[in-house]
């Protein structure tokens, strides 16, 4: 406890610095002689987006949806009345995390913060969408920093719950879950970003006019590193799907976008994907009924629960299930609030409302959408103790320790590293018109079918498996995986994945190189000799190449991205062999076109 | 590599660990869980295609991992306790790195980094294990922020 209060005091100490420096920081600021392009208005409301992209306002869709770059472009393109330009930059953002896994409680840089600021600085600084990649890819790498403070605090607040549920006050519990965490959650998120987007832009675009003036080259570098670092998204990416039998339909989709130019339509390429990988699925594990043929066994309910009481504690789970998410006990409050309309439906004494808190504050953590199927279970097992059956704590308390790592392992594999990246690539390449390549506007349709897409997936998959936990108990998840649907849906989410990856490899990579050679009076433009080879060949051996460097040489992705932003910046200074096209005298260009 | 972690198999361990180390087997050793059909039964289901799970008592741990050593680059022993981690050890398993993923909280537990409470006992345990020569790391997925439990054991 001792550490909690110095967190606290910390936390608290921080928190109330910002006020003051932002306070003070904004009213010393100069006043810009152009008018403002993200004023201080607006800057407030990029901030509380950002704070509201993790924050349990929109039923799981906070962190699922509004906290990817594609969306977050689009909203601070809405809020600073350029939508079309903030479409495109985030979506061209959030190329770079594709491959974005948060596992257990683990942020490996934050999306969020790239996206809203990002998409705010290239905005306001007038940095445009091909060098805005350069400039948020560093910036996601700060978002570590609250998350930690964020997950310290936030193990106090379990301290207080203890005490309401010692008390047997229910409604208390379910307050401290939802409502303590939140103000401080919105000044660590919204205050620093409001300030960072406020005066960032200004100083980025003073960069960038600096830069225009005095080395032009540094804006090809920018450029040149962006279009790099979409092929770090695509490898990150491609660590969870070029493996086993499937890696081969990478190299398809890659061949078959090349083939048509790159200028393709994404969803019409997704279509040819699900067919082959259909096939694929089909004659690789078949389409039957595996092993649980037989019908689901529901079990016989006692009757004290209505649909409705469940689809409260769903509708709980959904929105609040990372409210107070902290080291201590991770979800442990978010699955205590979750209980709360059962435990007052069927509980009333004190002692019993009391015991069946505490049994549920400790420690919890999976995967909310696939793990929902572990509430149901327990809400099954909470109904048939209160109608008299023999069930102690010792049993409820191994479905959820037993189950919540198992179904963790499937939602994590299923959602983040599978089927958010293939919807969001297909929001991308809506959102970019499927011209992607160069297009400098994109369209709202984009992150509007991302968001269409997650929510059918989250509400009615996560729906679906809460209400089969209660309905047939824990054998619901022996009785789902032994039908080996699931294994057919990674495989073939696999197939559709690699394919989907190959094809952003043309879209999303950009690479190529002005140098050339003059010998004995002839021109060998290097990119023509490469082109005659292979289409596409340097940003297809670029990703491969992370790729490889992330699987076998186990070098981390932030080494890559600083690599490339050093590389693709200093070798565009004009230090190489090239040939100007329309007067054929040597000049010297930077290494990438 | 052997890891301790009260979740055993979850997010961290399939989409992050072994996907990053390419472990192809699990080998789960707990008595707890070796005695639940249920639990094995879920723990082989849960597991993603190409990934082998196998859950052994502690005793069957000892014999199947010490008789017949499984390849370390691939096989990831996982326990959900610092005890089991020491009756392995103690058992013949002279492993020389753990890997801490992550421990609950709970009455009687010390949060000594991120997700990870011990409690006195097992920090003795660990402590224990230290000095056999064990170099213990307090680490959830690669990439992370890790802690060497050397650096710890001196304040606990």
């Amino acid at each position: 406890m001792k550490a909690n209060k110095r967190q606290v005091g910390i936390a608290m100490g921080v928190s109330l610095l910002l006020m003051v420096v932002s306070v003070a920081v904004v009213k010393a600021a100069p006043v810009a002689q152009e008018p403002q392009s993200v004023n201080l208005v607006m800057a407030f409301i990029i901030g509380v987006l950002y704070y509201l992209s993790m924050s349990p306002w929109f039923a799981n869709l906070g962190f699922t949806v509004l906290y990817r770059p594609l969306v977050a472009g689009a909203l601070v393109g809405i809020v600073t009345g350029r939508v079309g330009e903030g479409v495109a930059i985030g979506a061209n953002i959030n190329v770079l995390y594709l491959g974005w896994i948060s596992a257990g409680g683990s942020l490996p840089g934050d999306p969020g913060l790239a996206g809203y600021l990002g998409t705010a600085l290239a905005l306001g600084g007038g940095l445009g969408v091909d060098g805005a990649l350069a400039v948020a890819a560093p910036l996601g790498l700060l978002g570590g920093l609250t998350w930690s403070l964020r997950m310290s605090l936030c193990s106090i607040i379990p301290h207080w719950a203890d005490r309401f549920a010692e008390e047997g006050d229910v409604d208390k519990v379910a307050r401290s879950n939802y409502i303590y965490s939140q103000p401080f959650l919105f000044v660590i998120y919204a205050i620093p970003v409001m300030i960072a987007a406020y005066l960032g832009s200004g100083a980025v675009a003073a960069a960038l006019g600096w830069i225009g003036a005095n080395a032009i080259w540094v804006m090809n570098g920018l450029f040149a590193a962006s279009g790099m670092l979409s092929a770090l998204g695509i490898a990150l990416n491609l660590k969870f799907l070029f493996q086993g039998n499937v890696w081969p339909y990478f190299f398809v989709g890659f061949t078959v976008t090349s083939m048509m130019g790159g200028n393709v339509n994404l969803v019409m390429l997704a279509i040819i994907g699900a067919v082959v990988s259909y096939v694929h699925v089909l004659f690789t594990e078949g389409l039957g009924g595996g092993e649980a043929a037989e019908a689901a066994v529901e079990r016989e309910a006692p009757g004290l629960l209505t649909q409705r009481d469940v689809f409260q504690a769903f509708l709980r789970w959904l929105f609040f299930s990372h409210s107070t998410y902290n080291w201590e006990r991770m979800q442990g409050m978010g699955f205590a609030h979750s209980m709360t309309p059962i435990i007052k439906k069927l509980y009333k004494t004190k002692e019993d409302i009391s015991a069946a808190l505490q049994r549920h504050l400790v420690f919890f953590n999976t995967q909310p959408d696939v793990g929902g199927i572990i509430h149901g279970a327990v809400i099954a097992m909470e109904e048939e103790r209160a109608a008299g059956a023999d069930i102690s704590d010792d049993a409820i308390n191994g479905v959820k320790t037993g189950l919540m790592g198992p179904m963790a392992g499937i939602g994590d594999t299923l959602q983040q590293g599978i089927l958010i990246p293939i919807a969001l690539a297909l929001g991308i390449s809506i959102g970019l018109g499927g011209n992607i390549e160069g297009a400098t506007r994109g369209s709202l349709l984009g992150p509007i079918v991302y968001f269409v897409l997650m929510a059918i997936g989250i509400w009615g998959g996560g729906w679906f498996l809460f209400w089969q936990g209660y309905k047939q108990g824990r054998a619901a998840v022996t009785n789902i995986l032994k039908s080996g649907t699931l294994n057919r849906v990674i495989t073939g989410a696999g197939v559709l994945g690699n394919f989907i990856m190959g094809a952003l490899v043309v879209s999303f990579v950009s690479l190529s190189t002005p140098v050339a050679l003059l010998i004995g009076g002839t021109t060998f433009q290097v990119q023509e000799v490469l082109n005659s080879i292979m289409p596409n060949l340097l940003p297809l051996l670029l990703v491969l190449l992370i790729w490889w460097l992330l699987t076998k040489r186990n070098v981390s992705p932030t080494t890559i991205m600083v690599v490339v932003i050093v590389v693709g910046v200093l070798g565009s200074y004009p230090l190489w062999p090239g040939v100007n096209v329309e007067t054929g005298e040597a000049i010297r260009v930077g290494l990438f076109g | 590599m052997v890891r301790i972690d009260d979740r055993l198999i979850h997010g961290q361990v399939i989409a992050v660990w072994c996907k990053h180390q390419r472990f192809t087997r699990i080998v789960i050793v707990d008595d707890g869980v070796a005695a639940d059909a249920f639990m094995q039964e879920v723990l082989r289901l849960a597991a993603p295609p190409g990934l082998q799970v196998d859950v052994l008592s502690v005793e069957e741990g000892i014999s199947a991992l010490t008789g017949n050593p499984p390849n370390r680059g691939t096989t990831m022993v996982l326990v959900k306790s610092p005890q089991t981690a020491k009756r392995l050890y103690d058992g013949g398993l002279k492993y020389s790195a753990l890997n801490i993923g992550g421990i609950g909280s709970g009455p009687g537990r010390k949060n000594i980094f991120k997700n990870i409470a011990v409690s006195k006992e097992e920090i003795v345990i660990l402590k224990h294990l230290l000095d056999q020569g064990v170099e213990i790391t307090l680490l959830t997925v690669p990439g992370e922020k890790s802690k060497s439990f050397s650096d710890l054991a001196g304040k606990l």
